[in-house]
């Protein structure tokens, strides 16, 4: 991430260095520069342009002012321009405020950039001669109208009311009876965004209409032209039927509304009139639908960037529980919930595949009444999203449910869900489980939705594989640790009761031998050399006893904690204070890690600490073992020296505890161990 | 005087064996062996020998079933003599045995090898006395204290209470340290002053005393 923002900043310093070689070189060779719809190709044109603003505006620099967002590929710059000529205005240009700049870098290149500058600052309206006072009035009037927008737009009007205004303006403007704008969607249909009719009321045209019935929008989105139809008494389809019939339409004329090099949406013009809407309607509609297309470029800079903002900071949220070591419950919810959120639906789940052909709700989230499906299990079969993304392994929607079969179907219709999506979480190339979000609302899901989902069910599945490397990873360090822990212990019985037993049988043997020697003087040496071999047998068990200490506390599994840590105490060279308030017998790795950890800070303080005492608390409460060793040594120790601290840590780490060492120079050592115990041990 | 009839339990043979040999040479009687705790219980019930050697570790758990074996025997037969051999000195056990009664022993195993005073402890359990481990008692009085109850005793007492947790009496005591019986009674007086120990004039409760007073300490 940074990486791309360095390439950024180091264009924008080469930029203002003018050192145009480096410039060049953050460029790519098919580099996209797109400043308020109009597109640049190649470093050649780039610099042209580049060239051209700098000869209007000598002096001018970027100022970075912010960050907003930023990915693996893309950053989103906030600058000022900065002009010590003061002068912004120059050939009917005027460069002012701050402008939002999306860099998209790929190997360290700028492929793409896209400039916006804020609705306020921008005024690139040339100055129009006037041939006639009819044009006069014409004209004032437009600009009127368009002046009337434009302040809506600049007060930070919501889309929907600047459709409304533009939808009505041209209306009332060009002498309509009817006008409409459309949005084409990108699953081939058309959402009405603003109607306007001249009577009053427009019928309702509300949900999503297909774009193939309607062989005007067609035309315009194909062409990107404007469109006339002068009489609509020989078009078919259900659209003109409509129309023709419903709105009793006489003439049209359409002018698309093109941004970013897309055909956004349409204006409509319509007429009940006999005769059609005169020349020059689809120019003077065009006016309106560039205004609506600079303000909508801008607007859905906007609406990406917040998207975007959004988007990043819901998956930020996920992805730090995830970092955290949030247990996987945690991570769900949390998903359920962002998703749900950030996308606007009324319900959403986490579902995971079992391997009985049913699946697990893990989280829930929104209405009705979402949490009480947690926990559930349902069978897969049946018409559901889930099992077409189990069966496919790809994204699936149903926008009717009516007829569907199957238990989530029931459990779905009795939700009053209407349309559902699900998206598979792929965990080592299987479907794992799925994100499914829902609504209640009579139209379809939008149809980016299965996309939006997506993001999350990527992080999601790395939460996932986390959650599995992190439990296998902690299973395997508690499984060495036992293992080791087992091994001390059998090496210790070894040792008592093979070995230890051996000698001393063999010195029995020797005693015994002793005893058989006739007691004549002929034989001194052979009973000398015999007390000799006794003496040593009783020497190599002192030696045998001493040795064995260190290993596993026989104590320890025979009578639990306070036993041997009393018996740990007693052999310390540094006096101990136990402070024991533990209750019975704890879980055995518990017990066995608590015991290490505190023979092993005793060594340690033993070692390096010139402490002149100990004090022990070690404590139960609430399904956990809280351990305190304080010593009143020297201090500044480093838990990150020293492989006995790291193994402690391990210790613990695997049993899902938590280790904090405190060692203030000149103000002791304390070592605070917490260690989870499960319920019911 | 006749001679002391005893049971030998050890889930090892050789030893069991050479034990048995070694308590036979002594002029003890050994009525049978046993290879694990509920063997040596039954045959306790058929013979009630008047002292018992039990190792602590045997099967089936080998944990601590020689214990359990004589808490059982303690409770059948108060007047049998236990000592229990452990291949490693540990207070709570000693603790648990003394707790139950008289006439008991916690030795650590290598002692046998130390055949007159291996010996001469079994005799003292058969008389009715009890014994704890030296090794035992120095690791309890080795042991640094941050507040030392000990630091009042001077270096006579320091061994006199050892001997004393060691479960010897003032005469044996005194034995021992070349001193009249009356020279350590009088320590003996001081040591429980000095401690707030009572004086139970019993040496069972003695030990029991001072091995739970330096324990705690």
């Amino acid at each position: 991430v940074t990486a791309v923002r360095s390439v950024v900043e180091r264009y924008y310093d080469a930029f203002n260095a003018r050192d145009w070689d480096a410039w060049a070189a953050l460029l790519d060779e098919a580099v996209e520069i797109t400043i308020e719809g109009d597109t640049l190709v190649g470093p050649e044109a780039a610099y042209a342009y580049t060239a051209e603003t700098i000869n209007h505006f000598p002096g001018m620099r970027y100022a970075v002012e912010r960050v907003v967002a930023e990915s693996s590929d893309m950053v989103v710059m906030e600058c000022r321009l900065v002009n010590p000529a003061g002068d912004w205005s120059a050939d009917a240009w005027k460069l002012d405020g701050p402008v939002c700049q999306i860099y998209q870098v790929s190997d360290e290149r700028i492929v793409a950039i896209r400039g916006y500058y804020s609705p306020s600052a921008i005024d690139r309206t040339p100055v129009a001669e006037v041939p006639s006072r009819a044009d006069a009035t014409r004209i004032s009037e437009e600009r009127a109208a368009l002046q009337r927008v434009t302040t809506l737009v600049a007060d930070g009007a919501p889309p929907a009311a600047l459709f409304a205004a533009v939808t009505e303006e041209a209306g009332r403007l060009l002498g309509g009876d009817l006008a409409g704008m459309i949005r084409f969607e990108s699953d081939e249909t058309i959402v009405a965004v603003a109607t306007w009719s001249a009577a009053g009321e427009h019928l309702d045209v509300s949900g999503r209409w297909p774009l193939d019935a309607d062989r005007l929008a067609t035309t315009i989105r194909n062409s990107g032209l404007p469109v006339r139809e002068d009489s609509w008494a020989d078009v078919g389809g259900p659209i003109a039927d409509f129309i023709r019939e419903e709105l009793q339409v006489r003439s049209s004329v359409g002018s698309p509304i093109i941004v970013e090099r897309q055909v956004w949406g349409a204006l409509f013009i319509h007429s009940k009139q006999s005769a059609s809407l005169p020349d020059g309607t689809e120019l003077r509609l065009g006016q309106f639908t560039r205004l609506v297309a600079t303000v909508m470029a801008n607007v859905q800079a906007q609406a990406d960037l917040r998207r975007l903002a959004e988007e990043q900071a819901a998956l930020r949220r996920v992805a730090e529980l995830v970092a955290h070591e949030s247990s996987a419950e945690r991570v769900f919810a949390a998903v359920a919930g962002e998703v749900g959120t950030l996308l606007g639906v009324n319900s959403s789940a986490v579902l995971r595949f079992d391997d009985d052909d049913t699946l697990t709700v893990l989280a829930a989230w929104g209405e009705p009444d979402m949490a009480r499906q947690i926990g559930r299990r349902l069978p897969i079969s049946g018409d559901n999203t889930a099992a077409l993304v189990l069966e496919t392994g790809r994204p699936a929607r149903m926008d009717d449910q009516s007829t569907a079969t199957g238990t989530i179907a029931a459990i779905v219709r009795e939700l009053g869900i209407t349309s559902t999506i699900s998206c598979p979480v792929i965990v080592n190339g299987r479907p794992w489980g799925a994100i499914a979000v829902n609504s209640l609302q009579p139209e379809p899901l939008p149809p980016d939705t299965e996309q939006r989902v997506a993001q999350f069910t990527e992080l999601v599945a790395t939460a996932i594989a986390n959650v599995q490397a992190r439990a296998d990873l902690t299973a395997s360090r508690a499984r060495i640790v036992a293992a080791s822990d087992e091994a001390r212990r059998r090496v210790e019985r070894n040792l008592h009761d093979g070995v230890q037993q051996r000698l001393i049988s063999l010195s029995l043997a020797v005693r015994g031998a002793q005893t058989m020697l006739p007691g004549a003087p002929e034989s001194p040496d052979l009973r000398q050399q015999l007390s000799r071999v006794a003496q040593g047998l009783v020497d190599v068990l002192d030696d045998l006893r001493e040795l064995s200490r260190g290993l596993h506390p026989a104590i320890l599994s025979e009578a639990g904690l306070d036993p041997a840590l009393r018996a740990l105490a007693r052999r310390s060279s540094v006096p101990i204070r136990l402070y024991l308030n533990v209750d019975g017998r704890l879980h055995e790795p518990i017990e066995v890690a608590a015991y290490y950890v505190i023979s092993e800070t005793l060594a340690n303080v033993a070692k390096h600490a010139q402490a002149t005492s100990v004090d022990i608390r070690a404590e139960t409460s609430d399904h956990r073992l809280d351990l305190t060793i304080q010593d009143n040594g020297i201090g500044g120790a480093d838990p990150n020296r020293g492989s006995g601290l790291t193994g402690l840590s391990d210790r613990i780490n695997a049993l899902g505890g938590t280790i904090v060492i405190a060692s203030p120079s000149g103000q002791g050592t304390e070592v605070r161990v917490t260690l989870p115990m499960p319920t019911g041990s | 005087m006749s001679r002391a009839r005893v049971i030998v339990a050890d889930d090892d043979v050789l030893l069991r064996e050479g034990l048995s040999s070694l308590l036979e040479r002594a002029d003890f009687e050994v009525l049978a062996q046993a290879g694990d705790a509920s063997e040596l219980i039954e045959l306790v019930r058929g013979h009630e020998p008047e002292v018992v050697l039990v190792d602590i570790r045997m099967p089936p758990g080998y944990s601590t079933e020689g214990l359990v074996a004589a808490h059982v025997i303690r409770e059948e037969f108060p007047e049998t003599g236990i000592l229990v051999l452990s291949a490693y000195a540990e207070v709570a056990h000693a603790m648990e045995l003394l707790a139950g009664g008289r006439r008991v022993g916690y030795l650590l195993k290598s002692r046998i090898v130390d055949v007159g005073e291996f010996i001469e402890t079994v005799e003292r359990i058969a008389g009715g006395g009890c014994v704890v481990d030296p090794a035992l008692v120095s690791e309890l009085l080795r042991a640094q204290r941050a507040e030392d109850p000990l630091a009042e005793l001077t270096s006579r007492e320091r061994e006199v209470l050892a001997l004393m947790a060691e479960g010897r009496s003032n005469a044996g005591i005194g034995r021992l340290l070349w001193v009249t019986e009356g020279t350590v009674e009088k320590h003996v007086n001081s040591i429980l002053r000095k401690l707030r120990l009572p004086d139970s004039g019993d040496d069972h409760r003695r030990v029991l005393a001072a091995i739970a007073f330096l324990n705690a300490a």
